[in-house]
């Protein structure tokens, strides 16, 4: 049943974490870390709802990678290591990706996928209000990186 | 950026997926080789819930010196003297039987100091029932000692007495260190508050439980950046329900990371957006504490925050820079505010910007108005005050003269007055036009 489950979550899983992750981060390695955690407390089958908490888990999950990423890439920057490594992206796309985790999904989830508002909010943990102000904050920061990145 | 879709699209099919059934066999792996069937069968009858800890949080502690000393004392003195006066046999030491750990209330034979230490000792291992029985408090009624147990017992709470004797009996003067999971994730040393403590008839009638508000003040910010606030504006002051302890130990983690790489100009960003956007919750939260007053709807600052909403105000933080004057804890920052409402719009004027200092204290992750003077939205508020003024202008000039008095426009920024304002757009951008 968990692996039935599973199959049937990962499409949605995975593309949560493509767009949430960052981008030096294997989307699939972070649908792996959700679901060990979760799987590491109990069977996912119990979850009242899966895709929900899974999608949390995986928004949290880079969250936290970001922080931790974010931090290491200061102290190579500060070392002048040679920034290679990073993966480029067009303009349009790095000024989504520089978004947090948490408002790339608010918007992946209502742009995307078509989601009311309420029900993003609920997949998120949050509260519709919060859910469309962080929208609206996302989409307003991508444009300004937008503009800047155009000079 | 007109198509966010198709960029996040494009963005949510990055790289070369594995596939579900390998995914199924690293995890496999991992957990062992244990197939995913067994795995759940393993774990059959520990359902997890939302409330569950995560494998982080630190494992309860029980505070158990004060109620091991009285069941050392039921078992010495009481229990061998009932005995020989119910027996007469000069030998009970034999046939004494284990003392239980949980006593009935032995208040008569109790110090006073052992009247607390039972207390605290009941509170913080989480025995509520015990808890009842030792305080009497005229600020808290028994729910409220039940949650108190309940919540630093999930929160893993530890309180340190340091007590003596005043003058009159039965009153005491305890400096009480505690911490908890957060002040230990977060290596805080608390060196304790000195409370007065009154102990009569054997139960406490006056003591001051112990809070770090400024950890609860800060996680609270951490959520509301998160989008997470719902449900915690009852956890900033105590007593705290236990529903509290499950959202802090479950935000412990990232908590402590977003704390680290935590930016002064990034919550003055916050502050400003959440207020104008109207998200009451997170705007009250950050700015004056006071995220449960967002169920007032007479409240000035709701009322303010709505009037915004109506008039569909936009505001951006931009060019903060470090003004002299911080510390340690506190940051003071100028930054421009730029502001747009349907007004500026209307009669296409680009954003105001006011230009202000806020002060962050980044212990709490409140902003404030510099040296304390209270809450940023107090002074200097951001807005168009110029089209603000030329709509009472407009409405002096009689064409909505009642209107405008009744909404208490020319004082107060009220959703009334929006409402007027929006009703009138047309008119008073056409008025405009030609008295600007």
């Amino acid at each position: 049943m968990e692996r039935e489950l599973i199959t049937s979550l990962y499409p949605s899983l995975r593309r949560m974490a493509a767009v949430a992750g960052s981008v030096d981060v294997e989307p699939d390695d972070l649908v792996q870390e959700a679901l060990m955690r979760t799987l590491r407390k109990g069977p996912i089958s119990d979850l009242d709802n899966p895709l929900a908490f899974l999608r949390k888990t995986i928004v949290n999950l880079a969250s936290n990678q970001r922080r931790s990423l974010g931090r290491k890439r200061k102290a190579l920057a500060l070392l002048s290591f040679d920034e290679g490594w990073w993966p480029s992206y067009p303009a349009d796309i790095e000024a989504i990706l520089d978004l947090p985790p948490r408002q790339r999904a608010i918007l992946y989830l209502v742009e995307v996928e078509d989601m009311p508002y309420a029900e993003a909010a609920e997949q998120l943990g949050m509260t519709t209000v919060a859910a469309r102000a962080m929208a609206n904050r996302a989409r307003k920061r991508a444009r300004i990186a937008l503009e800047v990145a155009g000079g | 950026m007109a198509d966010f879709e198709t960029k996040l699209r494009w963005l949510s099919e990055r790289g070369d997926p594995v596939g579900a059934e390998e995914l199924i066999e690293r995890i496999e792996a991992d957990l062992a080789g244990v197939p995913l069937v067994v795995v759940a069968k393993r774990r059959e009858g520990r359902a997890m819930t939302k409330t569950q800890q995560p494998p982080t949080a630190t494992p309860r502690k029980r505070y158990r010196g004060p109620a091991l000393a009285v069941a050392i004392f039921v078992a010495v003195l009481v229990l061998p003297a009932l005995y020989l006066a119910f027996s007469g046999e000069s030998d009970p030491v034999a046939d004494t039987q284990p003392t239980p750990t949980t006593v009935a209330p032995e208040a008569e034979i109790m110090t006073d100091l052992e009247v607390i230490e039972a207390g605290v000792a009941a509170v913080y291992s989480g025995d509520a029932d015990r808890a009842v029985e030792l305080f009497d408090l005229s600020d808290r009624d028994d729910e409220a000692i039940r949650q108190e147990a309940a919540y630093q017992a999930a929160i893993g709470g530890q309180l340190t007495l340091n007590c003596r004797e005043l003058d009159t009996p039965g009153v005491f003067s305890c400096r009480t260190p505690y911490h908890n999971a957060m002040t230990d994730a977060i290596h805080h040393r608390d060196s304790g508050d000195t409370n007065r403590v009154v102990v009569e008839d054997g139960v406490i009638r006056a003591f001051g439980f112990p809070e770090h508000t400024f950890i609860a003040l800060q996680m609270g910010t951490f959520l509301a950046m998160e989008g997470r606030y719902e449900g915690y504006e009852n956890c900033v002051f105590g007593p705290f329900p236990e529903f509290c302890a499950t959202i802090q130990m479950e935000s412990l983690d990232s908590w402590i990371e977003w704390r680290q790489s935590l930016e002064p100009a990034a919550l003055v960003e916050f502050a400003v957006e959440s207020w104008y956007e109207g998200d009451c919750m997170s705007a009250r939260h950050v700015s004056d504490f006071a995220a449960s007053d967002c169920q007032l709807s007479a409240d000035t600052p709701n009322q303010t925050m709505e009037y915004e909403s109506i008039l569909g105000a936009e505001v951006s933080v931009d060019g903060c820079e470090e003004a002299t004057g911080g510390s340690l804890e506190q940051s003071r920052l100028t930054c421009e505010v730029h502001y747009s409402n349907a007004m500026s719009i209307a009669v296409g004027k680009p954003p105001s910007v006011t230009v202000r200092e806020f002060t962050v204290y980044t212990n709490t992750g409140v902003i404030h108005l510099p040296d304390d003077r209270g809450p940023w939205y107090t002074f200097e508020y951001p807005e168009d005050t110029e089209l603000r003024e030329s709509f009472r202008l407009f409405a002096e000039a009689g064409a909505v003269q009642d209107e405008f008095a009744e909404a208490g426009c020319a004082n107060l920024r009220t959703p009334e007055c929006a409402d007027l304002i929006m009703d009138n757009l047309d008119d008073w951008a056409a008025w405009y036009e030609t008295n600007s």
